[in-house]
Order: C-alpha cells, then structure tokens, then sequence
C-alpha cells in the first residue's frame, strides 16, 4: 500500500481532464453535464489518512473550479465528501471497515454502489446548494440534484465498474 | 499553550475542515457576483432585522425629541413645496408638477444602524426595494447630504455614508459654478475635504458648500456643510478645503432617499456623447 500517492496523482489528473474537457462539454437535454470528480474519493484508499484526502479532494475540487469558471463550488463539495467519507464507508460497508486494509473494492458490487451512491447525492446536494446559495430555495436545491443525480451516478458508476474490474 | 496544541492536534480534521471551507466560502463570495450579492442580500436581511429590532425599542425613549424633529422637517418642506408651486404659478399659471418637472422623487426612511469609528462607514434604512428604494439613490436629512445607497434588499438598504474613504461626492460653493469632489480623509466624524476647487475661486471661511449639478444622483443645491479651513497647495493651482459637515453623522435618525427619474436618460445620452 505503499504505491498510492503515484496512482493518486494519476487520478487527479485523469479525473481533473476528464471532468473538464469531456463531462463539462456534455450537456444532456441542454443543461446536465455528468460530475465525475466524486470518484476521486471512492478510489482514494480505505486506509488514507482524513488530512490528506481532504487535502486532496480540495486540491482537486480547486483546479476543477479555476478551468470550469466555478467559484470554489467542487471545491467545497469535495472537501466536504471527504471528511464524511469515513462515515459513509461505515454506512455503506458496516463498522468492519475500518479494519479492512485494502481498499473498498474489497466489497461487493452492491456495497460499491451504495457507498458511491452517497457520495454522488453529497456531492451535488453541496453543489447545487452552494450554487444556488439560498436556503429559502430548497425545493429548487433538491430538484436540480434530483434531476443531475441520476445521470452523474450512471456514469461514475459505469466508470467504477469498468476501472474495477480491469484491475481484478 | 501544550493543552491547547493536543485539543487542536486531536480535532485536527475538523480544524483544516473549517479552514478550508473558509478559503472555498471566501473564493465563492468575493468572485461569484451571484453568490456575493446573496450574501450581502442575506446578511442584510439578518442584520437589517436585528437592528430593526434594536431600533424600534430605543426609538419609544426618543418620541417626544423625534416628534419634534419631523414637525420642524414637514414644515420646511410645506414651505419650500408653496414657494416652488408658487414660483411655477408666477411663471405658467398651473399649480400641477408633472413628473418630467419634478424629476426626484423622495421616500422617508428611518436609520437603524450607522457607523462613524471605521474608515469605511455604512449606515443601514428600513427601506429597500418594495418600498423604492434602489441602489445609486441618494440619502439626505433635513440638515444636508448623508450619502448614497450602496445596496438594496426587500426591506432594508446599505448606505454608503460620506464619511467612506472611497465615497466622492460632487460639490460646489454655493452660489458659484466652481465644482470639486468631496471625499473623506478618515480623520475627523465631522469633516470632509474638497479637493479640485481652483484658486481663482473666492472663498471664505464659513461658505456653504452644495451638491453640485454635474451629480446626477443629488439635485444641485443640497447643504453638506461650511468651509472651516482652506489652504493651495505649494505648486498647485487648487484649494484644499476643509467642510466642516452640517449633519452630525453620529446621531442620523429619519432620512430621506431621493430617486432621480431622469438618472438613466442623463447617463445614456452622457455615454453617447462620450462614444
């Protein structure tokens, strides 16, 4: 577990072009582009320490912001996913987890989704709140993350899949 | 100074959270228009409410001096509205003032917060856009100027206050057409200077300066203060003067915003000619 911080180099970047020179040029029925930086945390390792994947996860979120004219948006939807991440993992994978030292793809299928899932409502439900910036609008909050979060999820989810089962 | 390093060391998760979040929450707001003007909108909601608040309680232990105050305003303005609709009788014989002769339309409004100490003083109104009041409105007592709305939200507004390093007010010396900009130093609550008065001007001590008529928010004519001191430069060719400002900017109660109609047309037709 040693060879992590390459690997983890090599996804920001893969994850930082992809978003915004692929998913941010889609824009499906006029307005939904995927966000795929959420896989970022789902593949950081179970055992990374919470400082550095949040470091990370803002590093990430940063840049992403900066090329796609976003404001710091991904930056706190990110960082935030990262510090709950280890309570997600908990949800997703039962208290067991923290003993685990490889990393999530060690669960099932279904398992995998479910914690995937809950990264990808986090993400936009801070995306969406943030961009909208007005809690007296909760309703508008809820349907733009309901509306995007379907398409976001097929397609981290169709990205975790092939990527998993490639290193199996 | 060791306990607190292990409590800062033990919840440092939560600690770098906070600071990032800080940074991301300070980037989102001061480069996002939209994000900043629902800040700003939001936070003076809150605290327009607040101090409402606030102000609505002290305002029952000042009712007699205030009620003195409105009735001296109302008559000075009764006075000024007969002597206007009868100067207008004198000259086309109709007593009715259309909109396009009466351009500044005034709305009262009451301050509920003001500030004098920092270098950048606002003063907040319980008035804002359901009741007209709009940004880039101006705001004057019966005394003189006050300043110029910065911001407005449902019901409560921002005022850029003339005592504001980057407030610039146009200004001149009653009863000449030498205009200047009147700024604030930060010094002193109850002067301003005016700067780009050239010395040909005749000045003296205790010369009331107006609003000048190249501003299109204030109507020419509007008392800001007296000249208290004024000095030329070595090598320059323009006074210095020192206002000493007819309202006390500490205790401002009831204002009035005025709204000039025609703002829009005079800065179009100004734009083109500059193009």
């Amino acid at each position: 577990m040693t060879d992590y911080s390459p690997m983890a180099l090599l996804r920001f970047i893969a994850l930082f072009l992809a978003q915004v020179f692929i998913c941010n040029q889609i824009h499906w029925f006029g307005a939904i582009s995927p966000m795929i930086l959420i896989l970022f945390l789902y593949w950081t390792p179970i055992e990374r320490e919470l400082i550095r994947s949040m470091l990370g996860a803002f590093a990430l979120g940063l840049v992403t912001d900066i090329a796609s004219d976003t404001v710091a948006i991904n930056t706190i939807a990110l960082t935030v996913g990262a510090y709950l991440r280890p309570s997600l993992l908990r949800l997703s994978y039962g208290s067991s987890v923290s003993f685990h030292t490889d990393s999530q793809f060690s669960g099932t299928l279904g398992q995998n989704l479910v914690f995937l899932f809950y990264l990808v409502l986090i993400h936009h439900l801070l995306f969406f709140g943030i961009e909208i910036f007005d809690l007296s609008r909760p309703f508008v909050i809820l349907s733009k993350t309901a509306i995007h979060l379907p398409f976001s999820f097929l397609v981290v989810a169709l990205i975790a899949i092939l990527f998993s089962s490639q290193k199996r | 100074m060791g306990r607190l390093l292990a409590l800062l060391f033990k919840w440092r998760s939560e600690v770098l959270l906070v600071f990032l979040l800080a940074i991301a929450l300070g980037l989102t707001v001061t480069q996002s228009s939209h994000q900043k003007a629902v800040w700003l909108s939001s936070s003076n909601q809150f605290l327009g409410s607040l101090h409402s608040f606030k102000a609505t309680t002290a305002s029952y232990f000042s009712f007699k001096k205030r009620n003195q105050q409105l009735q001296k305003d109302n008559a000075a303005l009764r006075a000024a509205l007969y002597q206007a609709q009868f100067e207008k009788a004198l000259v086309d014989g109709s007593m009715l003032l259309s909109d396009s002769l009466n351009p500044y339309a005034v709305i009262p409004a009451k301050v509920i917060k003001n500030s004098v100490v920092r270098e950048r003083n606002y003063l907040t109104l319980n008035k804002g856009t359901q009741q007209g009041v709009y940004a880039d409105m101006g705001v004057i007592t019966d005394q003189g100027v006050v300043g110029i709305i910065e911001q407005s939200s449902a019901n409560f507004s921002t005022v850029i206050s003339l005592l504001h390093e980057d407030s610039s007010i146009n200004a001149s010396i009653k009863g000449s057409n030498y205009f200047g900009s009147l700024v604030w130093n930060g010094k002193r609550f109850d002067r301003c200077q005016l700067f780009d008065i050239p010395k040909t001007a005749e000045i003296q001590i205790g010369d009331s300066i107006v609003t000048g008529g190249m501003s299109s928010i204030f109507p020419p004519g509007i008392l800001i203060g007296q000249v208290s001191q004024f000095a030329i430069v070595e090598n320059s060719s323009f006074y210095t003067i020192e206002v000493s400002l007819s309202n006390n900017m500490a205790n401002l109660s009831q204002v009035y915003t005025i709204d000039n109609r025609l703002k829009e047309e005079r800065l179009t037709l100004e734009v083109q000619s500059n193009d």
